[in-house]
């Protein structure tokens, strides 16, 4: 793992609102951290919990009626979170890459395969045509398609799921980004297919010294490839520190809440332990502490929003009762596996 | 693509039978072109003499069967009025309507697409909502009337453009009347073809808005903005490609249209296409050349189609890969 | 897809859920269709033009149909003059002497008469047959959707101008059957789109639980189709009836335009523009200008609002 001292990414006290007709939506709200090269950050969270919106804003691709409205994104030191469009577009692709979460709609489909490759290439570099289609086969070997020239001259409908992503992530290759970001580009695959290509883009990193922000909603794929974890709910981060911390000793309830849901073997026959409710909706966020309507360990100061506290060492945790290490017999065993 | 040309094909000749059936038993079954053609003080020996040269003293399906076996050589029957063969007039007035039509579907084509991807780009603009509020409005204009009131402004009022026919300097190109070579020519084609296009342009715009809203949400638009597109390439390449599909299918089937629309915009305009030759004969009863005009539309039709089908299978590869495995 | 999609997707179903424990569904839409200004225009427009035709024998200055109280020495008045019998003729007269706005009032209720009587037939046959063919499927489906693709890829001014043209009648031909005629003609390029729309609907509806459900009850298949799935279909039929009685009502006037409509008798709007044609040329902008005002006036307040019903009774398009 490189240890340089400026972080390839780092958020800082990230806003980004939705301004609807019923009223702002705070889908990002104070959501702060950093990615170092070769690095991967895990950002976990339900749907809706903002961590798709995080992605975006990090691109400068935050559609309207959203806006990012306050905080700062630093890459490499540049706070790009009010760039330029231009700057913005070079970044985009160049520099930072994005994978996205349903291979089937990510290429368009009335495009040729080489037609979307080259012109990823050719809208940063002035490069001919030739030594684009060059590079753009190279990268589909390197991701691991079978006789990529001929590929190349195929409709993306030609390819199956697992073909396409990894054509996706080919593309975000192109460049060879400082920062992947990816919003949970193995949810929609069949698990051997999600192994092979998290297997990949692993080495990928390792190789390349490529930081990596990791979106997802399944704390197994955490667990397995990142270095460190965010958990997001209701657009802000309540816990941030080490995988293997956080996964071991959460401590913050909704943390614990995720980890015991997951399904395990040890458990059997045991009802599954699951967070009662639902999401709140954005709109209307009970005041004080949004999880404080699902919480088992709510108290009278819930009513006040928690500010980030340290309750143990190098971690971020955002709750007046956070759960301490003795108490949650967190059976992470299963889930690191 | 050959085994797909040749079923399309084989459909095709079915439907223009079947019309052909249709079209001629309507129009044999009801009206009685005597009363027109045989001058009322006649006798019954004239009446007699009038209705045999015409063949119609025979039963229908006679009339039918030879019809048929006639339209096969190209003779669709002489007109009862002007005493020659019904198709050759259709054939004479075709080129007229077609450069009409064909000036209408340009600017709808040029002035709708883009009025539509740019509303739907950014549906909730003030420009947007009045482009879109004009469409409801370009629709629901009565052709006919905007017709005149375009002869009212432009050529009685500011009297800047003539109101009637297609101009003197008609050039061959490659054996094609037009009087689109001239400025005369298109001075005189300017209000017709703005007229008969109104209703399509707002169709045109209708439908690339939608499209195009459509289109931008889909993460193929997102996926290539992150590859760092230029947001001109996004638009042009990857939004208007997509949108192509539908607009191109719709537009095909809508030069039909055009064309029978023809029939009130050539009117207003003393315009001499098919459509004016077409409500002449109607108020003759002159039978022959309304069923030439009818079947001519029909193959019109079943042409454009073949054509829209053909099209389409070149725009969508997914299609195309349909009709592979087919 | 995104996740601000999903949860403003959730929002608006919590919302929904909320609101319409206090809102019955007609609120909903009335409040969401209060939205659009332009519809609320159009609104009012529609209601204008009802009221229009249904008060039109008392609100017109003059009866255009009384014969002895139209004097051809008022014709070709321009807007303002004063007729002989003393009445401002505010629109003028037309070429025969008849006061334009009063002749507009009554040719309003024709025009709107024959739009909506032909429009309620076809609904009721389109509907009909549309629902059998979801109902039943199989061949009926096949052959009455066969029969509607047929004529739908025919534009509908085409057919309604080839029916007219082969029933054309003589001269003498009795008033009331020119309008029956024109009736029949706008039914027939109609049932189609009721046809089709139906039956779309009924096929996504017939595959919901609820109708299985009512099928287990063993309920009559009549019973099924009026009181189950008809309800559910409701919706695209009420926003394809309002716009395709704008296009009946810009059809018939196109048809009497071209000579083939009503007849000299029942002038509706497109009658009076047609006669006014004839004196475009010189000049006398009015008897045209204003029945066509009118026209545009009925086809584009019915057009907004059928525009607007669209957006609020589809839920996909909703945001």
């Amino acid at each position: 793992m490189a240890n340089s001292d400026v972080p390839t990414l780092e958020v800082r006290n990230l806003q980004t609102h939705f301004f609807t007709r019923a009223g702002v939506v705070k889908a990002v709200d104070d959501v702060s951290f950093s990615v170092r090269p070769g690095e991967v950050l895990g950002l976990v969270g339900e749907s809706g919990s903002g961590k798709t919106v995080t992605g975006f804003s990090i691109l400068g691709l935050v559609d309207e009626p959203g806006r990012v409205v306050g905080g700062e994104i630093l890459y490499k030191g540049e706070n790009i979170a009010n760039a330029s469009d231009e700057r913005m577009r070079r970044l985009r692709g160049n520099n930072i890459a994005m994978i996205f979460q349903d291979p089937m709609m990510t290429l368009n489909p009335v495009l040729r395969v080489d037609t979307q490759m080259i012109e990823a290439i050719q809208a940063h570099e002035n490069v001919s045509r030739n030594e684009a289609w060059e590079r753009s086969r190279a990268a589909l070997e390197q991701v691991g398609i079978p006789a990529a020239e001929e590929r190349l001259k195929s409709y993306p409908h030609q390819f199956s799921g697992g073909m396409r992503q990894r054509v996706a992530i080919a593309i975000a290759l192109l460049n060879k980004p400082d920062l992947i970001v990816a919003d949970e580009p193995t949810t929609a695959l069949d698990v051997t297919i999600q192994g092979q290509i998290l297997y990949e883009v692993q080495k990928l990193c390792e190789e390349t010294g490529t930081a990596m922000i990791w979106i997802t909603h399944d704390l197994s794929v955490v667990a397995g490839l990142a270095d460190e974890i965010c958990v997001m709910y209701a657009g802000r981060v309540v816990e941030h520190g080490t995988v293997n911390d956080v996964l071991d000793n959460p401590a913050h309830p909704y943390t614990l809440g995720l980890i015991n849901s997951v399904p395990s073997r040890n458990r059997r026959g045991e009802p599954l332990a699951q967070i009662p409710g639902m999401t709140p909706s954005l709109l209307n966020l009970p005041k004080g502490c949004p999880f404080k309507t699902r919480c088992p360990r709510v108290g009278p100061d819930c009513e006040i929003e928690p500010a980030i506290t340290h309750p143990v060492t190098a971690r971020d945790v955002r709750c007046h009762y956070p759960v301490t290490a003795g108490e949650a017999a967190a059976p992470t065993s299963e889930v690191t596996a | 693509m050959t085994v797909f040309i040749i079923r399309r094909l084989m459909q095709a000749a079915l439907v223009v039978l079947i019309m052909s059936f249709l079209v001629f038993s309507g129009v044999f079954l009801v009206g009685d072109p005597t009363e027109i053609l045989v001058a009322d003080d006649a006798d019954q020996a004239e009446r007699a003499a009038v209705i045999e040269s015409l063949g119609l003293d025979k039963p229908f399906h006679i009339q039918y069967l030879r019809f048929l076996t006639k339209a096969a050589e190209g003779d669709l029957g002489e007109s009862f009025v002007f005493n020659e063969p019904a198709l050759q007039l259709i054939l004479d007035r075709l080129p007229a309507t077609m450069e009409l039509a064909i000036a209408a579907l340009l600017i709808s084509i040029v002035f709708g697409i883009p009025l539509g991807v740019i509303a739907g780009l950014k549906p909730d603009a003030v420009y947007s909502k009045f482009i879109m509020t004009g469409s409801i409005l370009g629709f629901s204009l009565p052709t006919f009337w905007v017709g005149i009131m375009l002869i009212l402004l432009f050529s009685v009022q500011l009297g800047w453009l003539p109101s009637t026919g297609r101009g003197d300097e008609i050039h061959y190109v490659f054996g094609f009347p037009t009087s689109l070579l001239t400025l005369d020519g298109w001075s005189h084609v300017l209000l017709p073809a703005v007229n008969l296009a109104l209703f399509k342009l707002s169709a045109v715009t209708r439908l690339a808005r939608a499209g195009t809203r459509e289109v931008v949400h889909q993460d193929y638009v997102k996926f290539a903005r992150a590859k760092g597109l230029t947001d001109q390439r996004v638009i042009f390449v990857h939004v208007l490609k997509n949108i192509l599909i539908p607009v191109v299918t719709v537009l095909g089937l809508e030069f039909g249209g055009l064309v029978a629309f023809s029939v009130v915009t050539e009117t207003i305009f003393a315009w001499p296409g098919i459509g004016k030759l077409l409500i002449d004969s109607i108020g003759l009863l002159d039978r022959p050349v309304i069923v030439a005009y009818l079947m001519i539309i029909v193959l019109l039709f079943v042409f454009l189609n073949l054509m829209v089908d053909i099209c389409y299978s070149l725009l969508d590869p997914r299609v195309r890969l349909q009709d592979i495995k087919a | 897809m995104t996740a601000i999609q999903e949860e403003t997707v959730v929002e608006d179903t919590a919302a929904d859920r909320k609101n319409a424990a206090v809102q019955t569904p007609f609120r909903r839409i009335l409040s969401d269709f209060m939205d659009s200004p332009v519809a609320v225009l159009g609104a009012f427009g529609v209601i204008v033009v009802i009221f229009i035709a249904v008060f039109g024998p008392w609100l017109a200055p003059t009866d255009p149909y009384d014969l002895s109280s139209v004097s051809f020495m008022d014709n070709l008045l321009a807007p303002g003059e004063t007729m002989a019998n003393g009445t401002v003729a505010w629109l003028g007269t037309d070429g025969a002497g008849r006061d334009l706005l009063s002749a507009m009032i009554y040719g309003l209720r024709i025009s709107l008469g024959v739009g909506v009587g032909s429009g309620i037939i076809a609904l009721i046959i389109g509907c009909t047959l549309g629902m059998i063919a979801a109902y039943f499927g199989g061949r009926t489906d096949m052959v009455i959707m066969r029969i509607v693709d047929m004529q739908l890829s025919f534009p509908a001014i085409l057919v309604a101008l080839i029916l007219l043209a082969v029933v054309k009648g003589g001269p003498n031909e009795p008033g009331y059957f020119a309008v029956l005629k024109i009736i029949a003609a706008l039914v027939v390029v109609q049932w189609a789109y009721y046809a089709r729309t139906i039956r779309g609907s009924a096929l996504v509806e017939r595959r919901k639980e609820y109708v299985e459900a009512a099928n287990c009850l063993a309920l009559s298949n009549g019973r099924v189709v009026f009181r189950h799935l008809l309800p559910n279909c409701i919706a695209p039929i009420i926003v394809v009836g309002t716009m395709q009685t704008a296009h009946a009502i810009s059809l018939e006037a196109t048809l009497s335009f071209l000579g083939l409509g009503l007849p000299q008798t029942e002038p509706s709007l497109g009658k009076l523009i047609s006669n006014g044609f004839d004196y475009v040329m010189s000049g006398k902008y009015w008897i045209t200008v204003f029945p066509g005002l009118a026209l545009l006036f009925m086809i584009v307040s019915i057009n907004l609002v059928g525009d607007r019903l669209r957006d609020v009774l589809n839920p996909r398009l909703q945001k």
